[in-house]
């Protein structure tokens, strides 16, 4: 990509880009504070990959979600997840026609643009197999025929970190496929005062469509294009090759604390996650800041602690904190 | 007659004596035989050589030389040998009479004085028979003397030296260092270190041969080095941003922080979007540099002063005439400008 390439794409971006403000504005109407989650929602929407939300109840993780999808002309569908769910209530089956003699397909709310899979622990295995392995795939198998998803296809899974019991914790090779997991904050004393106000008035604000899924994905052709020089691809990787040797990156008191680093999946979702927080920054080039940015959300659910981290009292927080304060920036 | 008369006189003058310092010993134990002559000191006596035994039965062990000494007199000479003898067979043994051969000073003639006899007995040791048959006792452990130990100590020195030394010389030589180590050089101060590394930087004209992005790359590592090193930042790890951050917690003027904003601005811009700034920005970027650190140097007190006078920009810069008060402002603004075009690609 030569330098005037980049100058056009920054300008290209400077126009494309301009939707990101309309759907922060709309969102901003019904959600108040969240702005990181929100952030990271436009994320995962822009660099295709799926979100896992982690938060105590009542933080509107579903709101913003919903809220999200309304704001795309989009189809929406929600998954509560419980323990009798199966995995046909979700993909879909086929159901015998008496009037038509045969099988037909009656698809599953998969289906949509947008998936809110709600408490998604709480479903057992076969049921998150069939989810991730769709995500993963982006096509359904009913029967002996496949289909595939509609684009945009965005997995938004909630979680919640309290409870245990009942629950059945995803394992690590299917957390792997969310490229980020969001963990979600209680909000600030005065945004916590204007939820109140909104929400004991008669009328709660609605946020209005405008966007089209086609609009989607043109920005998505147009966010892979960001220009991602050689230096911070060495930056991403030095990030996540830290979590692997960490003796090798000055971290060696992080020896025996990580049984398994972050996997090149990391690689892959922290280039492309800063390649779209660099849009959304109106910026056609990727630089430290926005890796950083990402870095977070990105490998939290893809570093296993030892048992050693867990009684030190050592998370991946800890962890990567420490990993990009070590890592130089180029 | 006269000759008889004589020899009488000589053979009075002369005793020979032997004497044994006990005449009863157990087999194998030794004891002192002392042979003595004693003669006129003018008479030249030939003292009788030993072998390592005396009879068949009796052996030397150990002889002292031959002494001889004046008597109080001063005219008689005493002559002494000591043998240490021992025997190894149990009995009486006799000591033959040892033979001293003289020559008076007015006869030329060998004349000979003998000693006594004497006899040792050589005991057993008394057995009893009747008690049991006991083993032969392990031979005594002499103590173990650090002259014995010496050599041994010298030769494991040795090769222990040698084999430090070996290792030593190998390991330097795959670390391809100097095996003797110069003494390190004083650590420069912080702002000392980063104007010699950007007039190095300067010197070794990167940006005009082509190496744009090596040479933004290497003036941000010197910056960052710098704020490292003056106060405490630990720049190498933090991003242009975070950088600015730090540095606007600082005590540093305004002015500084914008020039090394601008700096780093178009370093980023350059690194990462590929751009390619005009010949003047280049230098620019460098002297803006310089002039953060010079602007920087003096707010931490572990800061040296500077002992030699400071590098000064050489870099072709815009020729400037004296601007006036509002000219300034504007030309604050439009410096300001700049930056945001350069951010904007």
């Amino acid at each position: 990509m030569m330098q005037s390439d980049i100058k056009e794409l920054n300008e290209r971006i400077q126009k494309e880009s301009a939707f990101v403000e309309m759907i922060n504005m709309e969102l901003h109407k019904v959600i108040i504070g969240q702005k990181h989650m929100v952030e990271r929602l436009m994320i995962g929407l822009l660099a295709n990959g799926h979100i896992l939300l982690e938060g105590v109840p009542g933080l509107a993780k579903t709101l913003a979600i919903t809220s999200l999808a309304s704001v795309i002309d989009a189809r929406f569908a929600r998954i509560q997840f419980t323990p009798d769910l199966l995995p046909a209530d979700l993909l879909g089956t086929l159901i015998y026609s008496q009037k038509s003699e045969e099988f037909v397909v009656r698809k599953g709310p998969i289906f949509a643009n947008f998936i809110l899979a709600d408490e998604i622990n709480r479903s057992p295995a076969k049921v998150q197999s069939a989810l991730l392995e769709s995500m993963q795939e982006r096509q359904v198998t009913i029967g002996d025929q496949t289909y595939p998803l509609e684009e945009p296809f965005l997995v938004l899974a909630t979680q919640n970190p309290i409870e245990q019991e009942g629950t059945y914790p995803l394992p690590e090779a299917q957390v792997d496929r969310f490229m980020l997991k969001v963990i979600i904050n209680y909000p600030q004393k005065e945004e916590e005062k204007m939820i109140l106000r909104q929400n004991i008035t008669s009328t709660f604000p609605k946020a209005n469509k405008v966007l089209k899924t086609s609009d989607i994905i043109k920005a998505r052709e147009v966010v892979r294009e960001v220009y991602l020089d050689e230096k911070i691809e060495n930056y991403i990787t030095d990030i996540v090759f830290s979590s692997r040797y960490p003796s090798k990156f000055k971290l060696s008191k992080y020896e025996g604390m990580i049984n398994y680093g972050a996997s090149p999946r990391a690689s892959i979702n922290m280039a492309l996650a800063a390649k779209a927080y660099a849009f959304i920054k109106r910026r056609g080039y990727v630089i430290p800041e926005d890796v950083r940015a990402v870095a977070h959300d990105v490998m939290r659910h893809r570093i296993g602690l030892s048992y050693e981290a867990e009684a030190e009292n050592i998370t991946t927080e800890d962890i990567i904190n420490e990993i990009l304060n070590t890592v130089e920036v180029p | 007659m006269i000759s008889i008369i004589l020899s009488g006189v000589t053979q009075a003058q002369t005793e020979a004596t032997a004497k044994l310092d006990t005449n009863s010993i157990l087999v194998g134990d030794q004891t002192g035989l002392e042979i003595t002559f004693t003669c006129p000191a003018d008479y030249k006596v030939i003292w009788p050589s030993f072998t390592d035994t005396i009879t068949g039965d009796i052996e030397i062990v150990k002889k002292t030389p031959t002494d001889s000494t004046r008597h109080d007199d001063g005219y008689d000479k005493l002559f002494v040998q000591r043998l240490i003898i021992t025997a190894f067979d149990s009995g009486y043994f006799a000591i033959p009479p040892v033979s001293i051969k003289y020559k008076t000073p007015d006869n030329n003639e060998v004349q000979t004085a003998e000693t006594g006899a004497l006899l040792l007995e050589v005991k057993t040791v008394p057995v009893n028979l009747e008690e049991n048959i006991k083993d032969i006792k392990p031979p005594i452990e002499a103590p173990f003397t650090l002259r014995e130990a010496l050599p041994y100590i010298l030769v494991f020195s040795a090769v222990a030296l040698l084999t430090f030394l070996v290792i030593f010389f190998i390991r330097k030589r795959k670390k391809a260092e100097p095996i003797f180590k110069a003494p390190p050089k004083p650590a420069l101060p912080p702002h000392r270190q980063a104007l010699d590394d950007l007039e190095s930087l300067r010197y070794k004209k990167l940006w005009q041969n082509g190496h744009i992005k090596e040479y933004h790359t290497e003036l941000t590592d010197i910056v960052r080095d710098y704020l490292d090193a003056q106060f405490g930042i630990d720049a190498p790890e933090y991003t242009s941003d975070e950088i600015m951050e730090a540095v606007n917690k600082t005590s540093a003027n305004p002015t500084a922080k914008q020039k090394l904003q601008q700096t780093l601005t178009l370093a980023d811009l350059v690194k990462f979007a590929k751009m390619e700034p005009l010949p003047l920005e280049h230098d620019a970027s460098l002297n803006n540099a310089i002039d953060f650190v010079k602007e920087t140097m003096h707010l931490n007190p572990t800061t040296e002063p500077a002992e030699a006078p400071l590098p000064q920009a050489v870099v072709p810069k815009v020729e400037e005439t004296p601007l006036s008060e509002d000219e300034k402002e504007s030309d604050s603004g439009s410096s300001e400008n700049k930056g945001k075009e350069a951010g904007d690609v």
